[in-house]
């Protein structure tokens, strides 16, 4: 893997830092900026709509549902189904083996903005078929349509799940972002089991992931930037 | 080396699912848990992502407090000590009560908050423009293969019987830590733009 896909070119990705970081140094004159080289001032401009772009998009990752699925699909599935000690597995397994298959060969051939709009409507699609097999008691349907979204979810958006935030602001300013992130992964992992045992079935969790991931299609589709081939300052402008 | 900085992603997958790879019930007895199964359930998967949030703000307020080129050069021996934290956090799970599970379970998240910080970052860093979107869906895939190899231990430990086998999926992460703090030790090096900031360049 190092010897084929790691840059050794070293030089080459120290001058292409080097410009990036003497413009940066450059633009800014505040007295932040001066005190720490690196300090970006969040709240000014397109670097505003970046940062709160970042901050969504941490909450989307995880109110696309997918962790829940991840953490506590078995438990959907009725114990007394002869599948449920596998289900988590293979769910899994499906991600795992799209996710390889995007890593190097679909992550390269297309932008990161059609792969989130892309994936947001496969998504959103998916979420409600699955809030529909369980609303129905048709859990075929359901089941049918969590491997589907698994193996979506890790063709189209797992490559650029954790890049494109950290693409398009700063590095502390990611810090601050990744932030919302796990606070989104602490209310989809908190509630379900409590809704699944109240309700009795978890169709009201994929009914609020599958409108969430609507309305976010559109948010992303009129205020995302492309990142694909560019740097922070090119993104920024 | 982004396969590497991947090991984070890996730990945080594999803890994310650690407690699901247990009967809910089975737990409970064996930390003597007395509450709703659900609401149990959920404190102790969302517990972790709770802690995820801590090792965020920890990460920020390092870099506000002693600036990225402080943090930075300091940076290997905050892997060590994330490190310490994740044996930490692995070794208070074993202890058979609800308040050590949570608590390990916690300082689990901010070790992973802590990691997932970081890595997307420094990828960022090393890699070229034409060469990032590959090496940042390492991330990715290192979370689900943790995910997947944390599922897969638990259906051949429940298959097989082997008996308390939640205390080896339980400890995991504290060696994981560990063996991944040595090759960063030795692999990774310090990414051009902290080189820059450090005015090695």
């Amino acid at each position: 893997m190092e010897t084929y896909y790691v840059p050794d070119a070293v030089d080459f990705v120290f001058k292409e830092y080097q410009a990036e970081f003497s413009a940066q140094q450059s633009s800014q004159n505040t007295e932040a900026a001066k005190a720490d080289p690196y300090y970006v001032d969040p709240l000014s401009g397109n670097k505003r709509r970046a940062f709160l772009m970042a901050i969504y998009l941490n909450i989307y990752r995880q109110f696309l549902g997918v962790n829940t699925l991840v953490a506590f699909a078995g438990q959907f599935v009725p114990s007394t189904s002869h599948i449920s000690p596998y289900v988590d597995l293979i769910l899994n397994s499906v991600q795992a083996v799209f996710t390889i298959v995007s890593t190097f060969w679909l992550g390269n051939m297309f932008g990161r903005r059609p792969l989130y709009l892309v994936s947001g409507v496969q998504l959103a699609i998916c979420n409600i078929l699955i809030m529909l097999g369980f609303l129905i008691k048709v859990p075929i349907l359901a089941y049918v349509f969590m491997i589907l979204y698994m193996a979506l979810f890790g063709l189209f958006y797992a490559p650029v799940s954790w890049s494109y935030p950290a693409e398009i602001i700063p590095a502390a300013n990611n810090t601050f972002a990744t932030a919302f992130t796990w606070a989104a992964l602490t209310l989809t992992t908190l509630i379900p089991p409590i809704v699944n045992e109240k309700v009795g079935s978890p169709y009201p969790l994929f009914a609020f992931f599958g409108v969430y991931t609507a309305i976010s299609v559109v948010y992303m589709y009129t205020s995302m930037v492309e990142s694909k081939g560019r740097k922070y300052f090119d993104i920024i402008r | 080396m982004a396969l590497i900085l991947a090991i984070s992603s890996f730990e945080f997958g594999y803890a994310l699912c650690e407690i699901s790879t247990v009967p809910i019930t089975k737990l409970m007895k064996y930390y003597d848990i007395h509450m709703d199964p659900g609401a149990a359930n959920g404190l102790l998967v969302g517990i972790m992502p709770f802690g995820g949030i801590f090792g965020c703000i920890i990460n920020r307020l390092f870099l506000y407090l002693f600036s990225r080129k402080y943090f930075i050069t300091y940076r290997r021996n905050a892997h060590f000590a994330v490190a310490s934290l994740n044996l930490l956090a692995a070794a208070l799970v074993q202890i058979n009560t609800i308040e050590t599970i949570v608590i390990g379970r916690f300082v689990l998240g901010i070790c992973c908050g802590l990691y997932t910080a970081i890595a997307p970052q420094y990828i960022k860093d090393i890699a070229p423009p034409a060469l990032r979107p590959m090496l940042g869906s390492f991330i990715s895939l290192g979370r689900v293969a943790g995910i997947v190899f944390c599922y897969a231990l638990g259906v051949i430990f429940s298959q097989t019987g082997v008996r308390g086998y939640y205390r080896i999926i339980f400890a995991f992460p504290g060696g994981l830590a560990i063996f991944q703090s040595f090759l960063i030790l030795f692999f990774v090096p310090d990414s051009p733009v902290e080189m820059l900031e450090k005015h090695k360049l």
